[in-house]
């Protein structure tokens, strides 16, 4: 209790203290303020109201926000409909304290989080469920990122806000008659202020827009940094949230709204819906492109401006009027005037060009209103398709009725036309007309009415089309078509039974084998059950390609085993090439029943049968079949070696991998067999065949052997003394390799552990055991096995010794420096001299541990050492890795012996370049952060400009220190439209004063640019200015490369 | 203009009288045996027609040509200057003069002798000619977009599914080696499920006032539009139709269905979507203002699918990777391809090894092929029907979404808009009469 009592002391100390913020409004702000704010309220408080006006900011504090306090604070003391309490303090969020308040008032604050202690957003939340209000003001969306249910509910989260406060912008009234926004009287209104861009969640699902950013207007479509997606800019909208209310409008960045009466009038209508004190509709409205009736007369005047277009012409004016469609294309009532205009327009005097875009746009937009002014030019020649290309779109029994009527008054390709049309929309009623056209004698109106009733496939449509069966040719196949078709129709209205029927009759009666294997397919798919025996019958029966198609149906019955069963006992009677073709079949609906008879066919007198059924295997073979795919692997003769491993490979069989395992270790199983086993483990990653793979490690023959160490470095169990094991048993230098790079691969899973063990078992190795792990020890690099090889490089055996040589030269980082330094100035043979000499500069070369400058240092004492100048040339090659002043100058100071010149200015020369590009910096005017991409030698990656090319987009390249540069490239062939449409290159010598272009262009449409100058230029940093223009392009560097003198 | 007309009902008559003359099975007989020297002897040989042998034609004339297996035995183009260059490469390859030339593609169809045709044609005929092919059992190498609407597309895949005909999207990326192996990694979790991807395509661009020209003698303007609307004939852009006729919103989509076919077809792939459809699309295109072409020059659009997976689909200008498909895994990792090359957030999933009890991705020998393997099995090839629609659906229904500007909700069974009239009747674009699927 006493805490309690403490925590309400706090919170009442901060907001006695919070009133002044506002001082920072002059007398004469303050009095603007109260001057401008409305003496009534729009409604009465039903009790006593309080708001917590919340102002703290934990991102970017506005100015605005004292203005918007004391408008709050003068709104409610003005009209009395509510009391105000202002606090920058967490802790007023507490249930305890927030309980006091009927809404909070975010004003202008940024990124809140609610968890600077727990409790904070339950109590939040709870407050808005249980029937209060939120009311957010400006950047009161700038807030919540890491809450989503809280920023859900405000609306969103802030975007940007391509709209800046240096700007005057268009402001819209979605909803002119809503209480919240009736301060604007239904007038659209210009405004200096910042307008957001909401990342909206949900907005126009769960809130009611009231204003937003009038997106017609082009200086708002101006703004900088505006993107194609920006279409709907809501600015202020109103929404229940459980029992409670938010209110949100984003204007008020600058001061001057803080005095604006009608701005005052919607900010307290809006805190009243918030407190509930004022009722005002919530329900969403969809998003509207315009608010605002068509402007007819305009339309009129441009749609009178296209009266003799042709395609030849400008299309500004089509485009403009198709602009004005898609702004009303979610208005019908807007839309209907539209159309009753074009169509009074298309019947006036105007050119096909002009009827043809009408017609176009009526496809789209057209009702039923359009089907009279269709319907004439549809019985016109020359306008009949294009009216078609309306009407067929166009929904509603007018439209059919305008379409049968003509049906009777045209002849030839009008009449076809029509017919196609009435078979687009499925048209029943038209079924009777088409009919007695299927028997015209104009070969293509009847085919064209046969394919209409296939469409339509009503009953009666199916009827006729069954009586077609005796027509030829084209007529025949199409009648077919549109008859299985109405087959399709039946089955998806549930009607299996007639669907079967007809599928069995064309079945029986057809005349060619494409309608045959289509009225399979129908009966396959309408009952595969019964399909089989038909599908058995043509293997039995058929010729070759109607077996090809039932083969092909076979795929549709995965799972049923009883066709299955009958398939495979067809097998071994088709024909080879069926053969196959069955195989492939019940290999991919994975029959695994069908596996003996299959099995039997890798015995095949026919090649390609052959390698079907062991290509099958992989699918449904199991373990029974790992024994003969293995000897076929193994089988050199045999030419199927690649198939039989594949197979091998990928059985998806459980058993596969308990057989492969038994049969490796079974005494029978022949060598080679074996082998091909064993790489099955490797390529399967059989992790049980760990212990057999050990014990082949050890068995007689060698090339089992061979293959279980092969194996045993990509499928292990990380036991490092079993290969050891193997290891210390071989002699033979060949299967030594081979064990060591086992043990490598084994140990290096884990360096630490496995290095004690194989410096253990170093005592009871052979010579040439022994040196193969110290080779192993030096790669692991273990700290522990330092000592060891230390002690080993004076071992009295030359063989060992060496060996631990080699290994300390192989160590990955720089610890054994210092050791193969001594060794390479003081061993007693050249040759271990050599060796610790190049492992001392291969470790000064790691560049990832040390610096350039450290580098250079060690190889200069390397140079010191080197007994011949072949040593010290070498160590010249390496110098330029390490391009810095140091080795420029040691290079120059080797240059001066005559014996390492050439290699020594080779050196100074690829130093100089490689300190060239690797200090190249790159900055740009726009998309700065992207630089980087533009220098990273991958060409997948760019700088662009993020936005269309405008003269004045530049990028300067530093190059460190002035440098004689010939040319310069530009890469852009990842985006290769995106070449500079003109530039002008400047030089400065201080990266600030640039003087006169040297050089200025407009580039070849190529997507490599390549800047060269007439003679060298010397200078640390250039210039590329872009001066050309593209309405469509962004300019892109993908890579940028400096080629020297 | 009137005068320019031409009476297509002609063709009609023609291809009608043919056609009754022929009756039986066109099919492929398939033997095993093999020629000596690695030949294929003629009777087992793969007899293939081509229609439309303009650019894109020819490569893939030449691409079949080079396979031994493959005899052509006619081309057909609405242009006589591309169909005797056809005969001339067929001719000069096979050394016989043998190679039968067509106006009309029906009289190719009609011969009766062909295994199967490859087209590659503006996209207006794709469905009027994959429909007829597949009704004479024809199998067919079809360069994508598989067709101009939605409906086209669903027509095509009927008529393939209903001849059990083999049938090939020139979706070649798929047989290409490290679009295979993104899709591999992706689809078995090497990055994790992912819940995102992207898809780059080229920009498009506008273009300026068109001259209209005289049809040249060679060509047949009449049967190069056939089922588009009417149209004077007039430079498209490089002085004929050839080639720009794809910034032509009657004839296609612009670089979005032309790629749609490409990333989006490998992105869905990857995803394991590719026999379905998203289920909400909403985007923004910026169409020229002026000038011939109408299709958009930018284009930015979303789509959602039932699992949660969301696809962005935009020009390359707006996506930060550029061109190629990218899926990002949900803890951040992602794996990224482009006809450049493969990349990953950590270089070690490129190496990871694929199990045989993971899911295996089909994996195809090359494109042709693949084809020619299919013809043989009866298999499925690696860009069947199905698969190339619903990869151009993506694009089809995005610029759907972009034309009336609105938040579209899709039922890819169904292949409806839910509640959208007006969306819904862009599913399909009328045709010129006489010609119907």
């Amino acid at each position: 209790m006493k805490l309690y009592s403490k925590f309400l002391l706090i919170i009442f100390a901060v907001l006695i203290a919070m009133p002044s913020i506002t001082s920072a409004i002059s007398d004469d702000e303050a009095q603007k303020i109260a001057d401008a704010a409305p003496s009534k309220a729009p409604a009465a408080p039903k009790k006593p109201r309080k708001i917590l006006i919340f102002t703290l900011c934990k991102g970017f504090p506005h100015s605005s926000i004292p203005y918007c306090t004391a408008a709050v604070e003068t709104l409610g003391k003005k009209t009395g409909a509510f009391t105000t309490v202002v606090s920058d303090d967490m802790k007023v969020f507490r249930a305890d304290s927030l309980k006091q308040f009927d809404a909070v008032c975010f004003n202008n604050t940024t990124k809140l989080t609610f968890d600077e202690e727990p409790g904070l957003r339950k109590s939040l939340m709870d407050f808005v469920k249980g029937g209060k209000g939120i009311i957010g003001i400006h950047a009161a969306t700038d807030n919540f990122y890491t809450w989503p249910e809280a920023a859900e509910m405000i609306g969103g989260t802030f975007d940007g806000h391509p709209w800046g406060s240096g700007g005057t912008w268009k402001v819209r009234i979605e909803d002119p008659k809503h209480p919240v926004a009736a301060s604007f009287k239904g007038k659209d209104f210009k405004i200096n202020d910042e307008i957001y861009r909401t990342k909206t969640i949900n907005l126009r699902d769960n809130s009611r827009v009231l204003i937003g950013l009038d997106m017609s207007d082009a200086v708002n479509m101006s703004a900088k940094g505006i993107r194609p997606a920006d279409t709907d800019i809501a600015i202020a909208w109103v929404r229940d949230y459980g029992k409670g209310r938010l209110f949100y409008s984003s204007l008020g960045h600058t001061h001057h709204p803080y005095w604006t009466t009608d701005i005052l009038e919607h900010y307290l209508a809006g805190i009243q819906f918030a407190i509930g004190d004022l009722k005002a509709d919530a329900t969403p409205l969809p998003f509207k492109k315009s608010h605002k009736p068509v402007d007819v007369k305009a339309l009129d005047s441009l749609l009178k401006s296209i009266t003799s277009f042709a395609p030849d012409q400008s299309r500004a004016s089509l485009v403009a009027i198709e602009n004005i469609i898609s702004n009303y294309n979610d208005n019908s009532e807007e839309l209907a005037k539209i159309e009753k205009l074009m169509l009074k327009f298309i019947q006036t005097d105007i050119s096909p060009a002009a009827k043809d875009f009408i017609c176009r746009n009526l496809s789209v937009i057209g009702s039923e209103l359009s089907a009279p002014v269709l319907g004439v030019m549809l019985v016109e020649a020359d306008t009949s398709n294009i009216a078609r290309f309306a009407l067929e779109r166009i929904p509603g029994k007018a439209v059919d009725e305008v379409l049968l009527m003509t049906l009777s008054q045209t002849t030839g390709e009008q009449q076809i036309g029509i017919v196609n049309s009435l078979g687009h929309r499925k048209t029943v009623a038209a079924v009777d007309q088409i009919i007695p056209l299927t028997k015209s004698k104009d070969t293509d109106l009847a085919i064209a009415s046969i394919t209409a009733l296939g469409e339509i496939a009503s009953p009666k449509a199916a009827k006729a089309l069954a009586k077609i069966k005796n027509a030829k040719g084209a007529k025949y196949t199409a009648a077919m078509d549109a008859y299985l078709k109405c087959g399709d129709a039946f089955l998806a209205r549930g009607n299996s039974k007639k669907a079967m029927d007809v599928y069995s009759s064309v079945y029986k009666s057809a005349k060619s084998g494409p309608v045959k294997t289509a009225a399979l397919t129908g009966i396959v798919t309408a009952s595969p059950e019964d399909a089989i025996d038909t599908i058995i019958d043509v293997l039995k029966t058929g010729n070759p390609a109607m077996q090809a198609s039932a083969i092909a149906l076979v795929r549709r019955m995965k799972g049923n085993n009883e066709a299955i069963t009958l398939l495979t006992k067809q097998l071994p009677k088709l024909q080879p090439a069926s053969q196959v073709q069955l195989i492939g079949a019940l290999a991919d609906i994975e029959a695994q029943k069908a596996m003996p008879a299959v099995v039997a066919l890798t015995d095949s007198p026919d090649e390609t049968v052959k390698v079907a059924a062991l290509k099958a295997m992989s699918a449904i073979g199991d373990a029974s079949v790992v024994s003969m795919l293995a000897a076929n692997a193994a089988d050199s003769a045999s030419g199927l070696q690649d198939t039989a491993r594949t197979s091998l490979y990928e059985i998806r069989h459980k058993t596969a991998n308990p057989r492969i395992i038994d049969l490796i270790s079974e005494t029978n199983t022949p060598s080679p067999v074996k082998v091909e086993l064993i790489k099955a483990v490797e390529k399967r990653r059989i992790i049980d065949a760990v212990p057999s793979l050990i014990t082949m490690g050890g068995t007689d023959n060698a090339d089992v052997r061979i293959q279980a160490l092969k194996a045993l470095r990509t499928v292990n169990d990380g036991n490092v003394a079993n290969i050891l094991h193997l290891l210390l048993s071989v002699s033979n230098s060949t299967e030594l390799g081979h064990a060591q790079r086992t043990l490598l691969a084994v140990a290096a899973a884990s360096p630490e552990k496995s290095a004690p063990l194989i410096e253990k078992s170093l005592t009871i190795a052979g010579t040439k055991q022994k040196a193969a792990m110290l080779g192993v020890l030096g790669k692991l690099a273990s700290d522990s096995s330092l000592p060891v090889l230390r002690k080993a490089t004076t071992d009295g055996n030359d063989d060992i010794a060496d060996a631990a040589v080699r290994a300390l030269a192989s160590w990955p980082n720089t610890t054994p420096l210092n050791d193969l330094f001594e060794i390479a100035s003081t061993a007693k043979s050249d040759s271990r001299k050599a060796v610790a000499l190049r492992g001392y500069i291969k470790l000064a070369a790691l560049t990832s541990d040390i610096s350039s400058e450290k580098t250079v240092e060690l190889l200069a004492k390397a140079l010191e050492i080197a007994p011949t100048p072949n040593e010290k040339k070498a160590i010249l090659a390496v110098l330029p890795k390490f391009a810095c002043d140091a080795a420029l100058e040691l290079a120059k100071k080797a240059a001066q012996q005559s014996a390492l010149r050439s290699e020594a200015d080779l050196a100074v020369e690829k130093i100089k370049t490689t300190m060239m590009t690797v200090n190249i910096k790159l900055t740009a005017s726009r998309n700065n952060e992207k630089t980087s991409n533009a220098l990273d030698n991958k060409p997948s990656t760019r700088w662009d400009s993020g936005q269309t090319m405008r003269p004045g987009i530049w990028v300067v390249i530093d190059l460190s220190f002035a440098f004689p540069v010939k040319s310069i490239t530009l890469d852009t062939k990842g985006s290769a439209n995106d070449y500079p449409r003109g530039y002008e290159v400047f030089a400065s010598k201080d990266g600030k004063n640039w003087g006169k272009a040297i050089k200025k262009d407009k580039p070849a449409k190529k997507p490599v640019t390549v800047i060269s100058f007439d003679e060298p230029v010397s200078s640390r940093y250039f210039k590329i200015v872009q001066t050309g223009s593209s309405n469509n392009y962004y300019w892109s560097i993908h890579e940028l490369t400096v080629q020297e003198k | 203009m009137a005068a320019q007309k031409i009476n297509r009902r002609g063709f009609m008559k023609s291809a009608a009288t043919v056609a009754a003359a022929t009756v039986g099975f066109p099919y492929l007989i398939p033997s095993s045996a093999l020629g000596k020297n690695g030949t294929v002897a003629p009777s087992n040989r793969i007899v293939i027609g081509g229609i439309g042998v303009g650019s894109m034609g020819t490569g893939d004339l030449n691409g079949f040509l080079s396979h031994k297996e493959i005899q052509v035995a006619a081309v057909c183009d609405v242009d006589k200057i591309h169909r005797d260059r056809a005969k001339g490469i067929v001719d000069k390859k096979q050394r016989t003069e043998d190679c039968a030339t067509y106006l009309d593609y029906r009289d190719l169809i009609a011969r009766g002798d062909l295994d199967a045709v490859f087209t590659a044609l503006p996209d207006q005929w794709h469905a009027v000619v994959a429909t007829e092919a597949a009704r004479a059992g024809l199998d067919v190498h079809g360069q994508k977009p598989l067709a101009r609407t939605i409906r086209q597309g669903r027509a095509i895949c009927d008529a393939v599914d209903r001849y059990g005909v083999i049938w090939q999207t020139g979706s070649q990326q798929r047989s290409s080696w490290q679009f295979y192996r993104a899709v591999q990694l992706v689809r078995n979790g090497r990055i994790g499920k992912v819940k995102y991807a992207e898809v780059g395509l080229p920009n498009g661009r506008g273009s300026g006032v068109k001259k209209l020209l005289d049809v040249p003698d060679t060509l047949n303007w009449g049967m190069w539009l056939g089922p588009a609307p009417w149209r004077p004939y007039q430079d498209f852009g490089r002085g004929s139709c050839h080639w720009d006729w794809r910034w032509i919103m009657d004839y296609s989509g612009g670089q979005l269905t032309d790629w749609a076919g490409h990333h989006i077809d490998i992105a869905h792939w990857g995803l394991g979507l590719e026999r379905t459809g998203p289920i909400e699309i909403e985007g923004k295109g910026v169409y020229p203002k002026d000038g011939l072409y109408d299709v958009p020059t930018e284009y930015k659009f979303s789509c959602k699918y039932k699992n949660g997976v969301k696809l962005v689909v935009a020009n390359q200008s707006q996506q930060p990777r550029g061109m190629g498909a990218c899926w990002y895994g949900e803890n951040g990792q992602w794996i990224y391809v482009s006809r450049g090359g493969l990349w990953a957030s950590d270089p070690k999933i490129l190496k990871e090894v694929i199990g045989p009890n993971e899911i295996s991705v089909y994996k195809s020998p090359g494109h042709k092929q693949n084809f020619i393997d299919s013809i043989k099995s009866r298999k499925e090839t690696i860009c069947p029907a199905e698969v190339g629609h619903r990869s151009i659906s993506v694009g089809l229904l995005g610029e759907i979404a972009m034309l009336t500007g609105r938040k579209l909700k899709w039922d890819p069974d169904k292949e409806i808009f839910a509640n959208d009239a007006q969306a819904n009747s862009l599913l399909e674009r009328p045709m010129t009469s006489p010609w119907h699927i």
